[in-house]
């Protein structure tokens, strides 16, 4: 009972872990899967899936999950044809593969939420089970007869006769292995001229428990593959059987790096044997004989040179064996920790509470060294600047560990991208660039979903049909490309098809008829485009079932700036269209510059700083936003003046400094009063009364409890080039930032 | 008769089923034993579609307990399956004497 308890518990813990497991692999089935319809039958590919398929019944079958393993087992049997190379994918069966990568998906996700499941699910499933084995069977019937012996190519060069001796565990049939496949795998690598099952080893009838496995074979094999290839065919089952692999006609130098290359296995006796460089009669007689001569004399010969001058082993290959025991004994602890520096798993809870903590150490840190400054006393400041030196170093590394690549949400679209363009009848390439671009986990979640309705846009309304791509002299296949690259601190997205583009009349007319905007008024081009961001825009009108879900664009652009981003939209008729979406990296922290106007700070992200021209002459034409033109190393510069810009009132002081900011391919400066240096900025969210201030992005906490607000430089840049539009409306936050800002004095 | 006959499925997903059958069966061949001369317990195999190797497991733990009676599993018209199994797994001493009534091993 109460193992049964601990085990309960056991799988309670980690189930978790396995769905997560189990939701990657079938990610990466549906990812070669999709690669593998641009070149099917491509071998490397064909096995991936299978490991895939297979880890998942494995797992599966580890945790009880009957019906996944059930159904996972079907899907495997066809890729196992689909290997041997009985049967080619076509386009059918890759869809058929697909389909029940899905299934396997809900059935995950039901192990996981542990609901049962509606009856029309199940019934889908029993119909793809069944389409599944019409595949796979069909083709069963039509293997040729594997008895019949194929003309031996022994002659060809390579071959070699390998000893294969395998006992399966007593667990591996539950945990999904099939010694039958893998044999059949085998197979596949070369022939097995003979094989030997240990009939007599399976129990009698009588109180036998036929799901407890008791097979144990001996055969061999020839083949050109080397030793790691035929150990990959035990891959999975490598907890589930005992596998010695010998090769009789190897050299002794074979054996001393087959015994260099040996997992842990400490006896030097099971590691000459193990690698076939004695038998086990002679290790036991070996071993009888070291025990007689102890016998006699009291003290035992060591086994090496026993084994040495009995079996007429060479000297190189016992110092070997000796040489990788001896490592082993020295370095049992030491070993694991270098085979395993793989990845551990960590929550990601867990991770974002450090980064709350790390905010807080950081404005901590920053209030410290300021007290220290004012102390004046050197040892202190230099130990503070020490500590916000190692501050620095951790938060980068810590930030560093919640970034992924990008590449992995891109790649889930390549699915939509294939099911849609077939749906509409379309004919559409997904092209991936920068798919190693990092950014922020969280950023990467919340970006999914605006990203799918974007993509599913271009599909449905950009892209045209075959037909009317080449009417329009263009190739039939139409090209969607996610795009993906840092600037200047933020992650740049754009979406590009070559579709029809976006015709600025016909949204006009739309813009009218919502009253969006008021009827003949035109705005400038740009100006239009972003229209189709408005709340209100999207229509019920053309309703399909893809993009016009009642979701509009409007929802995508507050998805968007949600995050702290923005999105913008640029088209050709006839050409396509691209929509950039600029996130910022993370969420949490970053490097900043502090700046000073009057009695308020702000800051700038650091990586949107170009350089700074310090304390020059205050320049007096401004114009009636505060704006202005500066030259910088002959070329002029605009300049925006955040003290008229915002409406602060504090006096202007007689010199000033221009920090260069660069905003997507635009640079501009600002007009400060004093520069106030680097500065880490854990951004804190902007209150809601705040929301609506335009130009920043955030709001941070100083050392001193200060309050500074963070600009957003694309932001502030189109704030202060908008004002020169005569036909829009003053800056209506100009009252507003006054307003908050002056409270911190 | 024996009407013994194998499922279409023998995999480790029905051994379970097929377990109490099997031990039937035996318990039939048994009563037969008492009284007769050797004699084989003949099992239909035609309609096996699907099979693994703990299908094949069960069939020689069958086998393996019909010995000590001196009996032998005799497998009728295997099927193709059921014979690539056997035979990929080394255990076509199942097959002995499944084409003609032959002797066991």
């Amino acid at each position: 009972m109460n193992q049964a308890e601990s085990d309960e518990s056991f799988i309670a813990e980690v189930l978790p872990v396995f769905i997560g497991e189990a939701n990657e692999q079938i990610e990466a089935l549906e990812q070669l899967l999709l690669q593998l319809e641009g070149e099917p039958g491509d071998r490397d590919l064909l096995d991936a899936l299978f490991r895939c398929a297979h880890t998942i019944k494995g797992s599966a079958g580890l945790f009880g999950l009957d019906e996944v393993v059930r159904f996972t087992h079907h899907v495997e049997t066809l890729l196992d044809h689909l290997r041997e190379g009985s049967l080619v994918l076509t386009p059918e069966l890759g869809s058929l593969l697909l389909e029940s990568n899905d299934q396997i998906r809900v059935l995950i996700s039901a192990a996981q939420h542990e609901h049962d499941e509606p009856v029309e699910t199940a019934d889908a499933r029993a119909a793809i089970v069944r389409r599944l084995r019409e595949a796979s069977g069909e083709t069963a019937e039509s293997i040729g007869d594997p008895g019949a012996p194929e003309a031996p190519l022994a002659a060809a060069a390579g071959i070699r006769r390998w000893h294969v001796s395998v006992q399966f565990t007593g667990d591996a049939f539950r945990h999904g292995m099939d010694p039958l496949a893998i044999l059949n795998y085998l197979r596949g690598l070369g022939e097995i001229p003979n094989i030997l099952c240990d009939t007599l080893a399976v129990p009698a009838l009588d109180g036998f428990d036929p799901e407890h496995c008791h097979l144990a074979f001996g055969f061999s094999l020839d083949t050109a593959a080397t030793r790691t290839e035929i150990e990959r065919a035990f891959e999975f089952a490598r907890d589930d059987c005992v596998l010695r692999l010998i090769e009789p006609d190897a050299r002794p130098r074979d054996f001393v790096a087959l015994i260099d290359a040996m997992p842990d296995n400490p006896r030097l006796g099971d590691i000459l044997v193990a690698v076939g460089a004695i038998t086990r009669a002679q290790l036991s007689r070996g071993l009888h004989d070291q025990a007689e001569a102890a016998e006699g004399t009291g003290k035992a010969p060591p086994l090496g040179a026993l084994l040495q001058s009995s079996t007429g082993l060479s000297a190189n290959v016992v110092a070997a064996a000796l040489k990788k025991q001896q490592r082993q004994r020295e370095g049992t602890s030491g070993s694991g920790l270098s085979e395993d520096n793989g990845f551990i798993r960590v929550q990601a809870d867990r991770l974002d509470e450090v980064i709350n903590l790390l905010g807080e150490l950081v404005i901590a840190g920053a209030g410290a060294s300021l007290l220290a400054r004012q102390t004046r006393q050197r040892g202190l400041i230099e130990a503070n600047q020490q500590i916000t030196r190692l501050i620095e170093g951790i938060r980068n590394s810590t930030l560093q560990l919640r970034m992924v690549p990008i590449g992995e949400t891109f790649a889930r679209f390549r699915r939509v991208v294939r099911d849609t363009a077939a749906e509409l009848g379309k004919d559409v390439v997904l092209e991936i660039v920068g798919g190693e671009t990092e950014l922020d986990k969280a950023v990467v979640e919340r970006i999914a979903d605006p990203l799918m309705h974007l993509v599913r846009n271009a599909l449905d309304h950009g892209l045209e049909t075959p037909q009317q791509r080449l009417a329009a002299g263009k190739p039939a296949q139409g090209r969607l490309t996610l795009n993906a690259c840092h600037e200047s601190g933020n992650i740049l997205i754009r979406i590009i098809d070559d579709g029809r583009g976006i015709q600025s009349q016909k949204v006009l007319e739309r813009a009218w008829d919502r009253g969006l905007v008021e009827k003949g008024v035109v705005p400038p081009e740009a100006e239009i485009l972003k229209l189709i961001f408005e709340a209100g825009f999207s229509t019920a009108e053309k309703v399909t079932n893809l993009s016009g879900r009642g979701v509009g664009m409007d929802v995508v652009r507050r998805n968007v700036e949600a995050l702290r981003g923005s999105v913008a939209i640029s088209s050709e008729v006839g050409k396509g269209s691209c929509i950039e979406i600029r996130l910022p990296l993370t969420l949490a922290i970053i490097d900043g510059f502090l700046i000073g106007v009057g009695p308020s700070k702000f800051i700038f992200p650091l990586d949107a700083v170009v350089e700074v021209i310090a304390n020059r002459q205050t320049t007096t034409a401004l114009d009636a936003q505060g704006r202005s033109c500066v030259e910088l190393r002959g070329q002029m510069l605009p300049v925006v003046d955040l003290r008229m810009l915002y409406a602060l009132d504090s006096p202007r002081p007689e010199r000033s400094s221009v920090v260069v900011i660069r905003a997507g391919t635009r640079r501009y400066g600002v007009m400060v009063d004093v520069l106030l240096g680097q500065h880490q900025t854990v951004i804190k969210p902007l209150g809601l009364m705040l929301r609506s201030l335009r130009g920043v992005s955030g709001s941070s906490i100083l050392g001193t409890g200060e309050v500074a607000l963070i600009f957003d430089a694309a932001a502030l840049g189109q704030l202060a080039s908008q004002s020169r539009n005569p036909s829009s409306k003053p800056i209506r936050t100009a009252g507003h930032a006054s307003e908050t800002v002056t409270p911190h004095r | 008769m024996n009407a013994a006959r194998l499922p279409a499925e023998l995999t480790i997903y029905t051994v379970g089923e097929l377990y109490p059958h099997c031990l039937e069966w035996l318990s039939r061949a048994g009563s037969f034993v008492s009284g007769q001369a050797p004699e084989e317990l003949r099992v239909d195999a035609a309609a096996v579609a699907e099979v693994d190797a703990a299908g094949v497991q069960l069939l020689l733990s069958l086998a393996n307990a019909l010995r000590p009676h001196a009996q032998s599993l005799v497998l009728d018209h295997p099927s193709p399956a059921l014979a690539r199994a056997c035979s990929a797994l080394g255990a076509s001493t199942l097959l002995d004497g499944s084409a003609a009534k032959g002797t066991a091993e």
